[in-house]
């Protein structure tokens, strides 16, 4: 072996000395304990490369990117699967039964007769809202229009897409978590939506909307927990404004996030605490 | 893959992870996106991996082949022309400029070499993997990586001693 080969082998070297057992490296170690000139050159190699690993492994990984890869799994984790359309329904219609194509031909008509005579105020039922919001909450694709973590750019976000943005929060939502927000149409009302991905409750959707357009608008300031599409909801109204909560886990998960906090002022116990944007 | 393994997982690979695509990428973002993506990979597919002792390696494999497809998408990146001098040309770094070189001037004189040279010096000098890891990281001959580290280290060198000598 040369000493330039044994040169190009030792390169290879790494300074901590894990790679001494490999056989690759023996001779041409061997070479530069002989050779001075290449023992002195090895040295300083040797030198130089345990600086710039110490020096590398100094770079400071960011650790918001590792805490969003993990909550980001554990959210993968909590997604809700839809069902599949429960077996009665599946049966009901066969394609090679004319029965079956007449009483679609005749849905569709008494539908479309429904359609036109239906004032559409009469549609706006939170119940239907709601099931409708929790159906945009599991949807997976398209989840949220933008992802930014910024209270202030989602206001901004919303705003410039005619979203709702005077709203007005609870604590809970507040403090951090936010993962992104969306803009949906519901009736022709624009509807926000904001996803949090939060420590102790995990995913929860918020959506928000203008309370005057529902006849049956959740009470002021006093949440209702529900469960829709099997997904557990919770729903108030405050300054006009109706709030849907969906959450991703267990209904006591939901409760926890919307129990009472303790400030240091009796009077600001009230439910939810809210803070105003 | 349970969610405490992928927690572990993450744990044991994100650093180096991180700093292995920080030395490939132009910025933090870019970095970050890499990392993400990886183990988006890793939670969508990892468990297809029969040998979790291959993870490692899978990992950084993933990032890099992540990489090189971005950057086929991507304008060339912008490189510095160092000439390629023969090593007995090559002066040693003084005290002076090895005293000036820490975490940021390591990533940032990495980011001037070429993809070439920058992604097997960058798995070497972060410790974690022998040459022949290197060569399987990266699918190419394991003469090829010792040749690759051996030419980016003298490229290396060199960016530091013209930064010394400005």
């Amino acid at each position: 072996m040369s000493r330039e080969e044994a040169r190009l082998i030792l390169q290879s070297y790494r300074p901590g000395g894990q790679d001494a057992a490999d056989p690759q490296f023996a001779l041409a170690l061997a070479l530069a304990k002989q050779d001075a000139e290449l023992g002195a050159w090895f040295a300083q190699q040797q030198k130089f490369d345990a600086k710039i690993t110490r020096e590398i492994r100094s770079v400071p990984a960011s650790l918001d990117l590792k805490a969003k890869i993990l909550t980001l799994e554990k959210l993968k984790k909590q997604k809700i699967v839809e069902l599949p359309a429960p077996a009665w329904w599946r049966n009901l219609f066969s394609f090679n039964s004319p029965v079956s194509w007449a009483m679609a031909a005749a849905i569709v008509v008494l539908l479309s007769l429904a359609v036109f005579w239906k004032q559409p105020e009469s549609a706006a039922h939170f119940v239907d809202y709601s099931a409708q919001m929790v159906s945009a909450a599991v949807n997976d694709t398209n989840h949220v229009d933008v992802a930014i973590s910024d209270m202030k750019q989602v206001v901004a976000w919303l705003g410039d897409h005619q979203g709702e943005n005077k709203f007005v929060l609870p604590v809970a939502l507040n403090n951090g978590g936010l993962m992104g927000c969306r803009v949906l149409a519901w009736h022709g009302q624009k509807v926000s939506m904001l996803c949090y991905g939060l420590k102790d409750s995990g995913h929860v959707d918020l959506f928000v909307a203008e309370a005057n357009y529902f006849p049956d608008a959740p009470p002021v300031d006093q949440p209702q927990f529900a469960s829709s599409g099997g997904m557990p909801t919770a729903s108030w109204s405050h300054d006009g404004i109706a709030y849907l909560i969906v959450g991703h886990s267990a209904a006591a998960d939901l409760r926890k996030l919307l129990q009472p906090q303790t400030t240091a002022r009796a009077e600001m116990r009230l439910f939810p605490p809210f803070f105003c944007l | 893959m349970d969610e405490l393994s992928f927690e572990n997982l993450v744990n044991a690979h994100y650093e180096p992870l991180y700093r292995f695509a920080l030395s490939l990428a132009r910025s933090e973002a870019d970095a970050g996106d890499l990392v993400q993506q990886t183990f988006c990979r890793w939670a969508a597919k990892g468990d297809q991996l029969r040998d979790s002792s291959k993870a490692k390696s899978w990992l950084f494999t993933t990032l890099h082949r992540e990489f090189l497809g971005r950057r086929r998408h991507e304008d060339k990146f912008p490189k510095v022309e160092i000439s390629l001098v023969e090593e007995s040309e090559l002066t040693a770094i003084s005290p002076s400029a090895e005293k000036q070189i820490d975490g940021a001037s390591v990533m940032s004189a990495l980011q001037r070499l070429d993809e070439m040279y920058r992604a097997p010096l960058a798995l070497f000098y972060l410790d974690e993997h022998s040459y022949r890891d290197i060569a399987e990281i990266l699918e190419v001959p394991v003469g090829t990586v010792m040749s690759r580290i051996s030419r980016g280290k003298e490229l290396l060198r060199q960016i530091f001693i013209e930064k010394d000598s400005r």
